[in-house]
């Protein structure tokens, strides 16, 4: 896996782990202004780091597959083949 | 699930029934408090010098007339004193019995401060540190062994 999409992984997972921190907030705190545009916030950014990864590298799961050329999800490296991923 | 806007939290969701009762355990145990405490003296618990104090929250424990420590003079307030050097229950005049952590809390109930949503870490360094709130970031850090303590 080249630097780039690693940086891209990365930052899909950074947007990823602040969407559920503040999922776990607000079920305590359903009220929460602050939070409640916190996480519209991010989930906004995830979502759209999420379709550009995947519109440049396949799905990451597979609901993400682009069907145009078939099922490409199987065609993706396995998680298990390390030096393709 | 949508949340009803005027009970969404802990206390309101608890119902009347289950409310009652909890005040009614609150009152028994304020009343178990302010019981009136048995004597002590060195006559009738001779372990007194080395072991707990009578005295709760600050609360000086006062002798009904009668016994008394044999040294003892002054009959009117028995202090006790939690201080490092002496833990001996003497009737001494200065002494003021400390509750340990916080004077005027009750002991044996867990109190929970309400998260704000501050103080948060960027998001880079939350996923990091494992936590997005700062105040939650409590690393664990065990301290070295010393001869007295790892027993």
């Amino acid at each position: 896996m080249n630097d780039m999409r690693k940086r891209h992984m990365k930052q899909i997972q950074t947007y990823a782990f602040a969407v559920k921190e503040a999922v776990l907030y607000l079920d305590t705190h359903p009220e929460d202004k602050t939070a409640l545009a916190y996480f519209d916030k991010y989930r906004k950014l995830l979502r759209e780091a999420t379709r550009t990864y995947e519109e440049h590298y396949g799905p990451i799961t597979a609901d993400g597959t682009d069907t145009s050329r078939g099922w490409a999800w199987v065609l993706e490296p396995w998680p298990w083949e390390l030096d393709a991923n | 699930m949508k949340v009803k806007s005027e009970n969404y939290t802990p206390r309101e969701r608890v119902n009347r029934e289950m409310l009652d009762r909890m005040l009614a355990e609150n009152a028994r145990e304020e009343a178990y408090e302010q019981r009136p405490l048995p004597h002590f003296s060195a006559t009738t618990y001779p372990s007194m010098t080395t072991g707990a104090c009578p005295c709760r929250d600050q609360k000086t424990y006062r002798r009904q007339s009668g016994e008394c420590h044999p040294k003892c003079q002054d009959t009117r307030e028995y202090r006790c004193d939690h201080s490092a050097d002496n833990r001996q229950s003497e009737c001494k005049k200065d002494y003021v019995c400390q509750s340990p952590v916080y004077p005027g809390v009750s002991l044996a109930m867990v109190y929970s401060p309400c998260q704000s949503f501050d103080n948060l870490y960027d998001p880079e360094i939350g996923i990091d540190r494992g936590t997005i709130f700062k105040e939650l970031d409590k690393p664990f850090m065990p301290t070295p062994c010393n001869e007295r303590w790892c027993r």
